[in-house]
């Protein structure tokens, strides 16, 4: 059993689990026993998830748990998923996500049946993404993802939710062609190359082509994931869909959605095409570096709390964004560190974010406007709100104490030695991102009470909070405890890259200094 | 498998599918002049025994390939898929004709009779290597379709349909045959496989013959800039001829480009140039022109133009590298581009009624609160058009574009993808119409007396009828009615939703 447990795991987390979900909440007419039933599954899912935590091996850069199965065998097609340090945190957060969202959901919304339903096919798609390992299993998981949350914001969005979620939609779908364009160029290169088809991620690893090939795959995978991340000129679509989404919908978005497209940089376009990453990174520097001061300062300006948030998050990507792509600048530990920097800094942006997004839906909900300046001295009518908005701030500034602290700690590490300016500029928006998110608390919390009479956090409300709340301290005190697992997976990923930069300019010479080992039974 | 000097019983066994279909049609025009014969539900009863008979006799067909008068018959695995495809789909189409609006109409003897040997005119077409027989076939199936689409219901629309498709039709027929003249004049032969072995690889008169056989079949595979018929002929024709022109009609072109193109390959120089051009430019205006209709039915005319480029880029690929996987990219997309349009087109069948012929993109307004299942169902088949995984609209892109940039066709396959880009809008504008847009309904009411003058005006509601409830759909459409419809629309679903997933090409 045990056995039967380990390698079917991710595809019981994955596909299985939402999928009965997805199939009780159709029979299940009853919204309350519907509710109930999807909080247990998404409960198990969270116990799944932690088990994989408990079981991965920390020690080792192989792939775990993993499950393969010959998909379109003429066309070397396969079904394999895995889970190894990279994605194993970006899973748990997931997984730990999708009940607080059930939660949050428990008293309201008209038409809870669909949207709990497409609330587990999205997490089905996240996960699903998170764990393949072919090109094209990847490639359908990460659309998938679009489907529902397009319905997401276009059903349950605000005023102007059909403009945000076609304009979601499109941009992400748009960016996402050119990448099946650049997967199944490369593909064909590879069957060329070997004469075998395979889309298997650890076989087009091997391959090699020349500079100009890999610039042009490179970019095509770099749009998809740019608009996703969102990389700064990319990154239009995101204020949009987050402030019209309902509250689920830019819970997810934040906390998961967008971390994908990092999480594709470092499982895909860095590993596939080093040479690419190497000559295109101070341009992608840049731009990180260009969006963290400008989402720092749009941010800002905005009068709505969500928007706010929302460019914040542009500016805090930017962040992720410097921290992976000063690996290719820095050399030997601190370019690991950066990464790791990266991945922490993308868990600990899911999680204060995800709060931030979920105290503002609370007090939406009681006052059905987002302007900050409709609210006033809540401090007052509403302390355990208070106590934990200025938490969730604190966590998304970085103050010593947070998890935010500690990972923009290894990111300006990593970024000053690959590049000191780069790492100066990065460190404005550390400056300006307290200002805004403190002139936002002290706007929603202080001055003159606006808002007298709306009562606090009813204790649901405390009860999908806390968690969030209990993490972003818990990252800023114990690193470690989130991070031991993840090193072996980041040092392999950053020694390989090591390699590229360091042997001859001729790709063809050039091979992975050790190679993943696939563990399969 | 040589000349045969007479017909011996194979041919009778091979060919009978054929047979049953024009013993059918022979029948069915019997019945039409019969007072006692002349019930709808007589014909319709015979018309689907016949096809019935047909398909099965096509699926017991022996295994060997067989060819007859050196190629001018066969049945090979081209010409069994086609014959296949055209029966079923032409049985789902007479069977949800049965429910639509028109049904006293379409089950009329004369009627069904064209519609028959409109079905033996497309299995000829498929079923040759003789390029006189493939004309024959072709026209047969073309005039018995410009008759489905003016006859069934003489509307001016219809008519104008009709004609329109008539006068360009027999031009792009006579063009297609001015080719045919030129390979024949070329090769001395009109047989396709010998013609291929005895093509002079710079030869002019060839050269000009594949060009112009290759702008014949263009117009038939509505690709720009041969497509100008195609908006109009959707719009106008009745929405059981339009499925079956959008699919059946299709997909035997489709079929005969296969063969025809994979036996001229000597001249790709020529006419890849040519349908190069053609499948981007169909990629591109089909898509953008398909962003501003309102109607329906036109948008997916638009949509089958931009397709019919998809499709191309897997022709051209083949006409590049002859692989059987480019083979089967093509048949797949042929095979899913059929399936997702027979489910669409059923949904529309059970939206119209006599006042609402031409449903416009309003009227699907607030469809998902009205009819939960049915919205579903459409909404999946946009996002199988769409080319959004899982459903099977993906997979065919993918194996299409993973065909093409297998044969180096980057610059199509880029076109391609922009053309699909620009697709999502449209197909999610059905989807957001049904979805997202709230249900408004006095405005709604009003407004819907003044949509373009060129369609049918759906005739404004009665001012008694509830306005919120009625408004989308109105309460004729009756579900116990429509259970072909439904059974087709479930397994089109179904179909749509896995095939992809469990099936590769």
């Amino acid at each position: 059993m045990p056995a039967f447990i380990d390698t079917h795991l991710l595809t019981v987390l994955a596909v299985i689990l939402p999928a009965v979900a997805i199939c009780g909440i159709a029979l299940l007419r009853n919204v309350q026993a519907a509710k109930v039933f999807t909080l247990g599954i998404a409960l198990l899912i969270l116990a799944g998830a932690l088990y994989l935590y408990q079981q991965f091996d920390g020690t080792s850069a192989e792939l775990q748990f993993v499950e393969k199965y010959s998909w379109f065998p003429a066309y070397g097609i396969s079904y394999f998923v895995a889970v190894d340090g990279l994605s194993l945190l970006l899973i748990v957060l997931t997984a730990l996500l999708t009940p607080l969202l059930i939660l949050s959901l428990w008293h309201k919304q008209h038409n809870l049946r669909a949207l709990l339903a497409l609330l587990m096919f999205l997490t089905s798609g996240m996960l699903g993404s998170l764990i393949a390992f072919d090109l094209l299993l990847f490639y359908i998981f990460w659309e998938i993802m679009l489907i529902p949350m397009y319905f997401i914001i276009g059903m349950w969005g605000g005023k102007n939710k059909i403009y945000a979620t076609t304009k979601f939609f499109i941009y992400t779908a748009c960016g996402s062609l050119f990448m099946l364009v650049a997967a199944i160029t490369l593909y064909g290169l590879h069957y060329q190359d070997s004469g075998v088809f395979s889309a298997n991620l650890l076989d087009l690893y091997q391959l090699r082509e020349s500079h100009s090939v890999q610039y042009l795959l490179f970019l095509g995978f770099l749009l998809a994931f740019a608009i996703k991340i969102p990389l700064w000129p990319f990154h239009t679509w995101l204020p949009d869909a987050h402030t019209e989404a309902p509250t689920v919908g830019s819970v997810v978005l934040a906390a998961v959605l967008l971390k994908l497209g990092i999480y594709g940089l470092m499982r895909f376009a860095i590993p596939l095409f080093p040479y690419a990453v190497i000559d295109f990174a101070p341009f992608l520097l840049g731009c990180g570096v260009i969006g963290i001061i400008y989402g720092a300062l749009t941010a800002w300006a905005q009068q709505d709390a969500k928007k706010m948030i929302a460019y914040s998050s542009v500016s805090h990507l930017g962040f992720v964004v410097v921290g992976t792509m000063s690996l290719s600048l820095s050399g030997g530990q601190l370019s690991e560190i950066a990464l790791t920097g990266a991945l922490y800094q993308m868990i600990n942006h899911g999680i204060s974010t995800g709060a931030l997004f979920f105290l503002i839906g609370t007090i939406y909900e009681r006052c059905q406007t987002r302007l900050i300046a409709d609210y006033g001295g809540l401090a007052s009518s509403m302390p355990i709100f208070a106590t934990m908005l200025i938490i969730a701030t604190l966590g998304s500034i970085g103050l010593p104490g947070t998890g935010g602290f500690v990972g923009e700690f290894y990111v300006l590490l990593g970024a000053f030695t690959a590049q000191p300016f780069v790492a100066v500029c990065a460190s404005f928006g550390v400056l300006l991102g307290a200002i805004y998110m403190l002139s936002l608390c002290r706007r929603l919390l202080f001055g003159p009470c606006k808002n007298k009479n709306i009562p606090d956090l009813s204790k649901l409300e405390v009860a999908y909070l806390l968690p969030l709340i209990v993490l972003i301290v818990l990252t800023g005190v114990l690193p470690e405890l989130f991070l031991h697992k993840t090193k072996p997976s980041l040092k392999h990923l950053a020694r390989n890259f090591m390699t590229y930069q360091l042997t001859s300019r001729d790709p063809r010479t050039a091979r992975p200094a050790t190679v993943l080992v696939e563990q399969n039974e | 498998m040589n000349m045969m000097p007479t017909l011996g019983l194979p041919f009778y066994i091979y060919s009978l599918p054929i047979l049953a279909l024009l013993a059918g049609s022979l029948l069915l025009l019997l019945c039409a002049v019969s007072k006692m014969l002349r019930h709808p539900a007589i014909i319709f009863i015979c018309t689907l025994a016949f096809i019935v008979a047909a398909l099965v006799s096509c699926l017991l067909l022996p295994q060997p390939d067989y060819q007859v008068f050196a190629g001018a018959y066969v049945v090979d695995g081209i010409a069994r898929l086609g014959q296949i495809l055209v029966l079923t789909i032409a049985l789902c189409i007479l069977w949800f004709s049965k429910e639509s609006h028109l049904q006293a109409q379409f089950c009329r003897g004369d009627v069904c009779s064209i519609f028959l040997i409109t079905l033996s005119g497309m299995m000829v077409m498929v079923s040759s290597y003789n390029l006189l027989t493939i004309f024959v076939g072709l026209e047969i199936f073309s005039l018995g379709t410009y008759a489905l689409i003016g006859y069934i219901k003489p509307t001016q629309a219809a008519q104008e349909a009709a004609i329109k498709y008539f006068v360009l039709g027999s031009f792009a027929a006579a063009i297609l045959l001015l080719g045919f003249a030129f390979l024949y004049a070329a090769t001395g032969t009109l047989d396709l496989n010998t013609a291929l072995a005895k093509l002079p690889a710079h030869d002019n008169l060839a050269a000009v013959g594949s060009l112009l056989a290759v702008v014949g079949l263009a117009f038939k595979l509505a690709l720009v800039p041969c497509h100008l018929w195609t908006p109009d002929a959707y719009e106008g024709a009745p929405t059981a001829v339009t499925a079956f022109m959008a699919t059946t009609a299709k997909a035997v072109t489709i079929l005969l480009a296969v063969r025809f193109l994979n036996n001229i390959t000597a001249l790709n120089a020529f006419w890849l140039p040519v349908l190069t051009l053609f499948a981007a430019l169909s990629m591109l205006v089909g898509n953008v022109l398909a962003l501003v209709q309102n109607s329906l039915k036109r948008m997916l005319a638009y949509s089958s133009i931009a397709h019919g480029g998809y499709v191309a880029i897997a022709l051209i690929a083949l006409g590049t590298h002859a692989d059987a996987q480019m083979l089967d990219s093509a048949l797949y997309y042929v095979i899913a581009y059929c399936v997702i349009s027979i489910g669409t087109f059923a949904l529309i069948i059970r939206m119209e009624d006599e006042n609402r012929t031409n449903i416009q993109l309003e009227d699907l307004t607030a469809l998902a609160e009205t009819h939960p299942y049915s919205a579903a169902t459409l909404a999946v088949f946009m996002f199988a058009f769409a080319g959004i995984p899982p459903t099977l609209g993906f997979f065919a892109k993918f194996f299409v574009f993973k065909a093409g940039l297998t044969a180096g066709l980057y610059t199509l396959v880029i076109i391609g993808v922009i053309g699909s880009a620009i697709s999502f809008y449209y197909y999610l504008r059905v989807i957001l119409n049904m979805y997202f847009v709230p249900a408004t309904p006095p405005r709604a009411a009003q407004a819907s007396s003044s949509p373009p003058a060129s369609s049918t005006p759906p005739a404004s509601p009665a001012n008694s009828s509830p306005p919120a409830s009625s408004l989308p759909l109105t309460s004729s459409i009756q579900l116990h009615k429509a259970h072909a419809t439904t059974v087709i629309c479930a397994l089109t679903l179904i179909a749509t939703l896995l095939l992809g997933v469990l099936l590769p090409p």
